[in-house]
């Protein structure tokens, strides 16, 4: 996208079901990379640790509850952790949209060529592409960080496709590496 | 007619630090999260392997080993030592981590404090937040810091470089916004 083309007005106030993106993506988005991969490598591990306990019968006497707690362990991380994790992350998105802390629902989002700007009740923004730390797309919101732990959501609900390809083609560009997407590895971009 | 009240405020232009970050960073997590403390987390891992060792003696006449009770109380051992010993580090890493991530946040800042609110405006925002979407405020050596909030959920107002006299404008303004919810660094509520 060059400097002549037209901005991207986005205007859009968050419902429950947005906040509940929004948090499922932040989740996501949390777990991606180490925290996942550690995840699976040590469900993997606790598993052969009960799988060579077991097949071991002078070790399997003596250590039955180890293999068992292993193998617990071993389920708990490989399977469950995760879906858990984030269903308890989105059923608290759920009360936080009700209790208020979502914020001002109304918002509106400006994507020029130059920065990206922010406009709500009492806050105003005009952010360059260079000065965010991380931009974040998954099916349903599209995540803009300053910081780590700081975030502006866009539902994607908000945007026709026109607007949503010159808003991914504008993030690509300006952010690189910074842009990430759902399902796509960072160094194919 | 009674002149109405003359409504205070004060205005001040600051730039933050790394080291003031992590400061308030650590400051606020030791308020808002007190059983966090390592102190207590490592007293509650203590207590834990206390407990395990005192199931040596069933251990052994049940399972005829005392492994299982003596695993789980060196775990909790080394758990405490690991919390006092490393979980300051690991949380300065953090507050370095996220203030290195947030170019915004060492810009400089004007920021008008109101009894109510305060308005603050840097190169590239311009914001109004009410003392009460904080959840509470302290006030350390080195600063005034405020937690809670939607977006940037620290706010810190340094107190090198303001005058006594600001100075005591601040803590009244805070004090009197916050009430109870406003605390010295010893932990007791003013």
């Amino acid at each position: 996208m060059d400097s002549k083309t037209e901005p991207v007005n986005v205007n859009f106030a968050i419902t429950r079901e947005d906040a509940v993106h929004i948090r499922a993506a932040q989740a996501e988005l949390a777990m991606r990379g180490f925290y996942r991969v550690a995840a699976r490598v040590l469900g993997a591990c606790f598993l052969a640790a009960a799988v060579a306990l077991a097949s071991i019968p002078a070790l399997r006497r003596t250590y039955r509850w180890a293999c068992a707690a292993a193998a617990v362990c071993g389920v708990s991380l490989l399977f469950l952790w995760q879906p858990l994790l984030k269903t308890v992350v989105m059923a608290g998105a759920a009360e936080d949209f009700e209790a208020g802390r979502f914020g001002t629902p109304a918002r509106a989002v400006r994507f020029s060529p130059q920065a990206v700007e922010f406009r709500a009740e009492r806050y105003e923004a005009a952010i360059p592409y260079d000065m965010l730390w991380l931009a974040y797309e998954d099916k349903n919101v599209l995540l803009l960080y300053p910081g780590i732990g700081e975030c502006h959501a866009v539902p994607k609900r908000a945007l026709s496709k026109r607007e949503l390809e010159a808003v991914n083609r504008l993030l690509t560009d300006r952010m690189r590496q910074k842009f990430l997407q759902e399902g796509a590895r960072e160094w194919t971009k | 007619m009674p002149e109405p009240k003359k409504e205070r405020n004060l205005t001040v232009e600051q730039a933050l630090t790394e080291q003031d970050f992590r400061e308030a960073y650590l400051a606020m997590r030791n308020i808002a999260y007190p059983k966090r403390r390592r102190g207590i987390q490592a007293g509650l891992c203590l207590t834990a392997a206390g407990l395990a060792a005192t199931m040596i003696p069933l251990s052994q006449s049940q399972l005829h080993t005392a492994a299982p009770p003596c695993a789980v109380a060196g775990v909790f051992l080394l758990l405490a030592a690991a919390v006092w010993f490393f979980q300051p580090v690991l949380r300065g890493r953090r507050a370095g981590r996220i203030f290195r991530s947030n170019r915004l946040m060492p810009l400089k800042t004007q920021m008008t404090l109101l009894h109510d609110r305060v308005l603050q405006k840097s190169r590239y925002e311009r914001s109004e937040r009410y003392w009460t979407e904080f959840s509470f405020c302290a006030s350390t050596p080195r600063l005034f810091v405020a937690m809670g909030g939607i977006g940037r959920n620290l706010w810190i107002l340094r107190k090198e470089g303001l005058s006594e006299e600001k100075k005591e404008e601040a803590e009244k303004i805070l004090s009197a916004a916050f009430g109870r919810r406003y605390y010295r660094m010893d932990g007791k509520r003013r």
